[in-house]
């Protein structure tokens, strides 16, 4: 059994705004989410940008629901929020459909509180379990079971009463595309009949800030101030992280229309591969992640030329940007199609959702497909000569698409593409 | 029982890097001997009184982990990703030389992991002992000064522990070092991570998005923090029994103890493994999983779940040769898998038996070990007891105690559940070609 599968629904929570109407029109409109922030109670930190949810605006759109008030992680409370906009989105009620509808989501790494590490060190400066059980009133009430990696993924089905499977994917910033690429390849082969998928992450804390700036990955410039991601151009340093979350509702083109629902596109193929290279640099050819494009174009049965646009990993590090350039115009070299293809950096507006990034991407990928539309990407000024396609700079630009391919790819060398179809309703 | 299915997927090679040593056959062992593998929990930065028992990897097999992973890998990696990689080593070595002439591009990778030991407590530890911080006086009171010292530079906070904390870290450093450039993905969930992973290694493999394909789980509880929340949840056992704590559905019962490990099995088409000449060790037929009991879906449902598994494949419950139950120890989880089996088997008499006091609660690596003893329960046509049960729990279902059951033994069903809610099922079947 081979099924078309298609969108349904859609639901974000990021710096851009609060639902997906608002980070689309932020998108096409060429707003930032990325401003001046500090790392609470740390103000030496040297990363000084970010794109975090504006946690008034949530607490104002959120604070009746008394679910999403429970002590949890920031990213599961995203997850459940964007989870809850997506299903309602789709007109979707699962309760009918026992064990046919399930959840698929892209998570990284736990947050971790400070006080809470601090509360586990013990009077001889190591960590003691009989320390931090005596001061367990003090701990963060989301720590322990509640910050399991697969946190996320129970809540969603427990709240929503999915019944199907629920995957916990953890393969860093492909995260999200990978849940979202194995429930495309679930619902296409008959296993279920929807799957509500996507991501959610908040690497905004001490700890994993700490760690990702060690190994270089933000940009500590402060050169070009709410400008600072700036994917493709020369003067690029680093990652702006972000935080948020994005979820899709996907199903099987009868089961849409069985149910008169509306359809966004079609999501058409994915595609994943390993570098097997080295676990903090990509492939210098980006021959993973041109296998990744290759295979998600070949499982979607789409010509390379059918191609219109291509929403970029476009990460604003050193070493991606040029690499993915490079791979995009291997995939794309018969008749030299990469000269016609939009490429996009959605990045440079949201930041890096990190294990999110490709749920957020692929909602702006399929928009794209239905609106004609291909937002821009910020901050182009000094064109990179190893980085020589047409990335849409500043402006969105009004054209029709009607393939388009979404990137993501992981630290480890791991790599995810989705191909996403117009549909006819 | 379905035969000759034409994508029937086999395993050719296992690895084993768990408390009772390397290799399957020494878990094996240890269950026909009622030999527990569980000893006293140790750890170089966390002293507990509270946490008791662990289900430890031996020392030199540790250290073996390490030598496995080439040396320019080792800073990115944690104790049971280098375990995760010997592990991998020794099931394709298994799987036969021939296994090597498929390309890197057609390998695929799928992996289950335990939430990261990195981030945690020892790591914040380490920094602070190496910035030289007397944090006693200024827990929760100073804190930006002892983030400061402690996370201020790479001296002190260790510039790849970011890396070592990504839960996809097994999945990269088997790749690299083993050459595995094909379909992927990894899991995190407790034991459901490796029931996902092996569904989408049967359906890539199924589906030709490769051509063979490695299933890795691998993990280790031993996170203070982790321990804790256990801990704090009523999960673990006091460990009044010493290395016999963990007492499956036994009235006695007071938690589970948690351990580490890795297996890796190595998965591929029948007939490719004939046309190869490799020797198929065990058929996987699926698995299932499901969110459970906080969900609204109790007992019942989840025997339902596994029903219909069963049913996917031609078989009802009083088919199969054995059920490897999950066992956990704790008195919620095992009166809930009870009532389970009650409803799945309904005096069947189909034997049921777990591993879980011998080696623990492993987490990503649990299901992929009891899938690894499935060769053995094939060719020794017994079923060995519950350690330390005397007495069946119900009296409805064969629950295997004293000694072991001498039976033909064809299939295998064996239950999974997590701390975070979710209940699964593994079914596979002894392969045709042996």
């Amino acid at each position: 059994m081979t099924r078309r599968v298609v969108v349904t629904g859609l639901g974000a929570v990021c710096g851009l705004g609060l639902d997906w109407q608002t980070m689309w029109d932020g998108l096409c409109q060429g707003r930032s989410a990325i401003r001046a922030w500090r790392l609470p109670g740390v103000d030496d930190f040297p990363v000084r940008y970010a794109a975090p949810v504006d946690d008034e605006a949530f607490a104002e759109r959120y604070g009746a629901d008394e679910e999403l008030n429970r002590p949890m992680e920031r990213r599961a409370r995203f997850g459940l929020a964007a989870a809850g906009q997506a299903l309602a989105d789709a007109g979707f009620d699962a309760s009918g459909t026992p064990g046919r509808v399930g959840t698929a989501v892209g998570s990284g790494v736990p947050e971790r509180d400070p006080h809470e590490l601090l509360h586990a060190v013990s009077e001889d400066g190591r960590p003691s379990w009989q320390t931090l059980y005596a001061r367990r009133a003090g701990l963060n009430p989301a720590s322990g079971l509640l910050c399991t990696n697969d946190a996320l993924a129970a809540s969603i089905a427990r709240r929503h009463r999915l019944r199907g499977p629920a995957l916990n994917f953890s393969t860093a910033c492909a995260g999200a595309a990978h849940a979202i690429g194995h429930g495309l390849r679930m619902i296409r082969r008959g296993e279920v009949d929807a799957m509500l998928v996507g991501g959610a992450d908040s690497v905004l804390n001490l700890p994993t800030m700490t760690g990702l700036h060690l190994l270089g990955a933000p940009s500590t410039s402060e050169l070009f101030g709410d400008r600072l991601c700036r994917a493709f151009d020369r003067d690029r340093s680093g990652l702006v992280a972000a935080e948020g979350a994005a979820m899709l509702v996907l199903e099987s083109e009868e089961s849409a229309r069985r149910r008169g629902a509306r359809v966004y596109a079609e999501l058409a193929g994915f595609g994943s591969s390993l570098d097997a290279h080295q676990v903090t640099a990509p492939h210098p050819e980006g021959k993973g992640a041109a296998l990744a494009m290759s295979r998600a174009l070949a499982d979607a049965g789409v010509a390379p030329e059918q191609v219109d646009c291509v929403n970029a990993h476009g990460t604003s590090t050193p070493l991606n940007d040029p690499i993915e350039t490079r791979a995009i115009k291997d995939v794309f070299a018969s008749g030299e199609h990469y000269r016609k293809l939009a490429v996009t950096a959605n990045k440079t507006m949201l930041g890096h959702l990190i294990a999110a990034a490709g749920a957020p991407e692929l909602i702006a990928t399929v928009l794209s497909v239905r609106d004609g539309v291909v937002p821009p990407t910020l901050n182009l000024e000094n064109p990179d000569p190893a980085c020589d396609l047409d990335y849409v700079p500043d402006k969105a630009r009004y054209r029709e698409v009607s393939v388009a391919v979404s990137n993501s790819f992981g630290f480890g060398g791991l790599n995810a593409s989705l191909v996403v179809r117009g549909h006819e309703q | 029982m379905s035969s000759d299915i034409p994508d029937a997927i086999v395993v050719t090679g296992i690895g084993a890097v768990l408390p009772t040593g390397r290799g399957p056959e020494a878990l094996w062992t240890a269950w026909r001997e009622a030999r527990p593998a569980l000893s006293p929990y140790r750890d170089p930065y966390v002293r507990s009184r509270r946490i008791t028992q662990f289900g430890h990897v031996p020392d030199e097999l540790q250290k073996l982990g390490r030598d496995s992973v080439p040396h320019k890998l080792r800073k990115f990696g944690t104790p049971f990703t280098f375990n995760a990689v010997l592990a991998a080593q020794d099931a394709q070595r298994q799987a036969g030389e021939s296994w090597e002439a498929i390309p890197e591009e057609r390998r695929g990778l799928y992996v289950a992991q335990d939430d990261s030991t990195d981030l945690g407590a020892a790591a914040f530890t380490k920094a602070l002992d190496k910035a030289r911080t007397d944090s006693s006086a200024q827990v929760g009171a100073d804190l930006q000064r002892v983030v400061a010292e402690a996370f201020g530079n790479a001296a002190t906070f260790n510039p790849f522990t970011v890396i070592r904390a990504l839960n996809n870290n097994t999945l990269a450093l088997v790749s690299i070092a083993e050459r595995f450039r094909g379909d992927c993905a990894a899991f995190v969930q407790d034991a459901g991570a490796a029931l996902s992973a092996l569904q989408r290694a049967l359906f890539s493999l199924r589906n030709g998005h490769c051509d063979t394909a490695l299933v890795v789980g691998a993990g280790s509880y031993n996170e203070a923090l982790k321990l804790a929340g256990l801990y704090r949840a009523g999960q673990l056992s006091a460990g009044g029994h010493g290395r016999d704590s963990l007492r499956s559905f036994a009235p006695d019962r007071d938690g589970t103890v948690v351990g580490e490990g890795a297996v890796a099995l190595v998965l591929e088409r029948a007939e490719d493994a004939v046309a190869r000449g490799a020797r198929p060790l065990v058929e996987v037929l699926g698995t299932r999983l499901r969110p459970a009991l906080d969900g609204g879906v109790g007992p019942a449902d989840l025997a339902e779940s596994a029903r219909t598994l069963l049913a996917a494949h031609g078989m009802t419950p009083d088919m199969l040769g054995a059920v490897l139950a999950d066992g956990k120890g704790t008195v919620h989880h095992d009166t809930a898998e009870i009532e389970l089996l009650r409803t799945l088997l309904k005096d069947s008499r189909v034997p049921v038996s777990s591993v879980r006091p011998i080696v623990g609660t492993l987490g990503a690596a649990g299901p992929l070990a009891e899938l690894a003893l499935a060769p053995d329960l094939f060719a020794a046509g017994e079923l060995p007891p519950i350690a330390h049960l005397s007495m069946s729990p119900d009296e409805g279902t064969d629950f295997v105690t004293g000694s072991a059951r001498k039976r033909r033994i064809d299939s295998v069903l064996s239950l999974h559940s997590t701390f975070n809610g979710f209940a699964g099922a593994l079914l596979a079947k002894r392969p045709h070609t042996i």
